[in-house]
């Protein structure tokens, strides 16, 4: 196979580093992050497109509901409360989870917004049962070098983790609630244009 | 929300400084330049910080003393949405949703953060489309209240507007309503409309119809489905039955409570099953009985609304009975413990609320079950006393019914009468 040369086709990648954090607990509930096999619970869903805050829908979520599958979801009670089930209200963020995403955004040396809001990603796969995701962006701007090469940052977001997909068929699509929740931090390198580390 | 979109103090100083708007599409300079769309702000916020959607969709607070410089890209420009002429398909029946609020009736346009606070007919048809195919359905806004503002006026209103509708040629009538005391109006109704010749049903949704998991819209279809299908009459309360979106239930507008804070399925029928289960396209009939037990339509939509409701505890002070005489209460409806108890330290106060003709009737605060005041000494005295024993009525529809039972007798005699009469299967 011949070898591309990316500078002359102008190859641009976009990355997102997604990392789980070790906390004794879920995002916006007490939860503990633990994966189990076991499922004691089991609920069936369907979801519509819904606006989004700027009274549009979402391409991507119009696409799904097209699909329109019913999703069943299993849990376990150790691991899944009210809130992963969307039947109860998000409790407040993780202090660990908060703590953890503002140390990683300081040694990015990315700007810390003054206020840092809870926002909506609407995600209608059945990927979480509310359809949408729960994330924040931490910081903006940042770098970080490697190998001598400094690798830009965009942002630093810190949300919940979607729920494990079991099994996805014509008509349904199971999921596990066990990661849902689960405390993950984002960050988005600036887009380089070949720049091998 | 206030025209100041949750704005204050510095906050709001800023934004008439730089005359930018709530939706306007600006640039803010500070440490790093943020472009877009400028956010309402939650009322109880502090006053130094504008909100921000970014390009990327997410929100973010700016420090007002960081901000250099705020410059308008484009302003925001509300444009009056055209409705479209909706299709009837003439060969369906009619349905009407009136809106009285809450959760499942609003709208919130964030690019304005204007809170509309009622679906139009054909915001309802463009949201829902599934119920087109089931009837044609003409909506009207009564008023925009959560449920915790509505008041027994609101109540009247609303039996009024239906009574107004008892001959119209409608097949049911939908009542968007927030959650909260959607029980106490259903029961209201009930009495209040006892006979009403076509089927009503309150409908709520405990998660907003702007997110997509919504229980809105499997709600407000399901209980379109009812009204044409069931062949029944009534007043009744459609919501999710449980966890899952596909069973929804309809219960009894007189037997029915808010059990849970927050799931979907958080209204029961107490002490039974659902009065109906609408589940996979078809309806499952519970009851055997007629809602109304007298079928002729019979309106008294007077209410007076000198009743208290009382839960009694451990450690009550009798002198709060004693305030509620005092201040001209009618009637007392006691959540008694167990069987139909209160302690023994509040036998001379209800002795003198009987002196002073109030109705005193008992109820359970185990919420499930009759009361049975014969069965223990304490009970028994209080029968003596002239307690009256509601069965098992929940003590929300006794309150309401005291109400309306005041409102709608000439004397004691005849409002305890009303009180213990099976008028809208409440027992």
């Amino acid at each position: 196979m011949a070898e591309i040369d990316f500078e002359k086709i102008g190859l641009k990648v976009g990355l997102e580093i997604h990392q789980q954090l070790n906390t004794d607990k879920k995002l916006f509930c007490k939860c503990k992050p633990i994966e189990n096999d076991e499922y004691t619970e089991k609920f069936s869903r369907s979801l519509r497109t819904a606006k989004s805050e700027l009274g549009k829908i979402d391409p991507a979520a119009l696409f799904e509901k097209a699909k329109s599958k019913k999703i069943n979801y299993y849990a376990n009670s150790q691991s899944s409360c009210l809130v992963e089930k969307d039947e109860e209200p998000p409790h407040d963020l993780d202090h660990d989870a908060k703590k953890i995403s503002l140390l990683i955004s300081s040694m990015l040396k990315s700007k810390i917004f003054s206020e840092i809001h809870v926002m909506r990603k609407t995600v209608i796969d059945g990927s979480n049962t509310s359809g949408f995701q729960r994330t924040m962006l931490v910081s903006q701007g940042g770098n970080l070098k490697v190998n001598e090469k400094n690798i830009g940052v965009q942002a630093v977001c810190l949300e919940e983790d979607a729920a494990k997909l079991l099994k996805d068929e014509q008509n349904e699509r199971n999921y596990s609630l066990d990661r849902l929740g689960v405390p993950l931090v984002e960050i988005a390198p600036r887009t380089c244009q070949h720049q091998a580390l | 929300m206030s025209e100041d979109q949750g704005y204050s103090g510095n906050a709001l100083d800023c934004l008439k400084k730089n005359n930018v708007k709530v939706g306007d599409t600006i640039k803010i300079t500070a440490d790093l330049t943020y472009s877009g769309i400028l956010m309402p702000r939650y009322e109880s916020s502090d006053d130094k910080h504008l909100v921000i959607k970014l390009g990327s969709g997410y929100n973010a607070g700016i420090n007002i003393d960081e901000i250099q410089e705020i410059q308008v890209v484009s302003s925001s420009e509300v444009k009056p949405k055209q409705s479209e002429e909706r299709k009837e398909d003439t060969t369906l029946p009619k349905i009407l949703l009136l809106s009285t609020g809450g959760t499942i009736a609003s709208k919130v346009d964030y690019r304005t953060g204007a809170v509309t606070p009622a679906l139009s007919a054909s915001d309802l048809n463009e949201a829902v489309p599934e119920l087109g195919k089931i009837a044609n359905i003409d909506a009207e806004v009564l008023f925009s209240e959560y449920s915790e503002n509505l008041q027994p006026d609101h109540w009247t209103k609303i039996a009024e507007k239906l009574d107004s509708l008892a001959n119209s040629d409608y097949k049911g009538i939908l009542i968007a309503h927030g959650t909260d005391t959607m029980h106490y109006t259903s029961s209201f109704l009930s009495f209040a409309l006892a006979g009403f010749p076509i089927p009503v049903a309150l409908v709520g949704s405990q998660r907003s119809s702007d997110r997509a998991s919504s229980d809105a819209a499997i709600n407000l279809i399901a209980a379109s489905k009812f009204l044409v299908e069931s062949n029944t009459r009534g007043i009744f309360l459609v919501m999710h039955h449980n966890d899952n979106d596909q069973t929804v239930a309809c219960h009894l507008g007189t037997r029915v409570r808010k059990n849970h804070t927050s799931k979907r399925g958080a209204f029961e029928t107490m002490g039974d099953h659902p009065a109906f289960i609408i589940a996979e396209g078809r309806i499952k009939k519970n009851i055997q009985d007629d809602f109304f037990k007298d079928a002729k339509y019979n309106p008294r939509m007077k209410i007076d609304t000198k009743v208290a409701l009382v839960k009694y505890h451990p450690g009550y002070d009798p002198k709060l009975i004693e305030n509620l005489i005092q201040t001209g209460c009618k009637a007392i409806i006691f959540e008694g413990t167990g069987l139909g108890h209160v302690g023994r330290t509040m036998y001379d106060v209800i002795k003198n609320a009987r002196e002073n003709d109030l109705f005193l009737g008992m109820t359970s605060q185990c919420i499930d079950g009759t009361v049975r005041m014969t069965v223990y000494e304490s009970g028994r005295d209080l029968l003596d006393l002239g307690i009256t024993p509601l069965e098992n009525m929940t003590p929300e529809t006794s309150l309401v019914k005291a109400m309306w039972a005041l409102g709608n007798s000439k004397h004691a005699d005849e409002m305890k009468s009303l009180m213990l009469e099976n008028i809208a299967s409440e027992f």
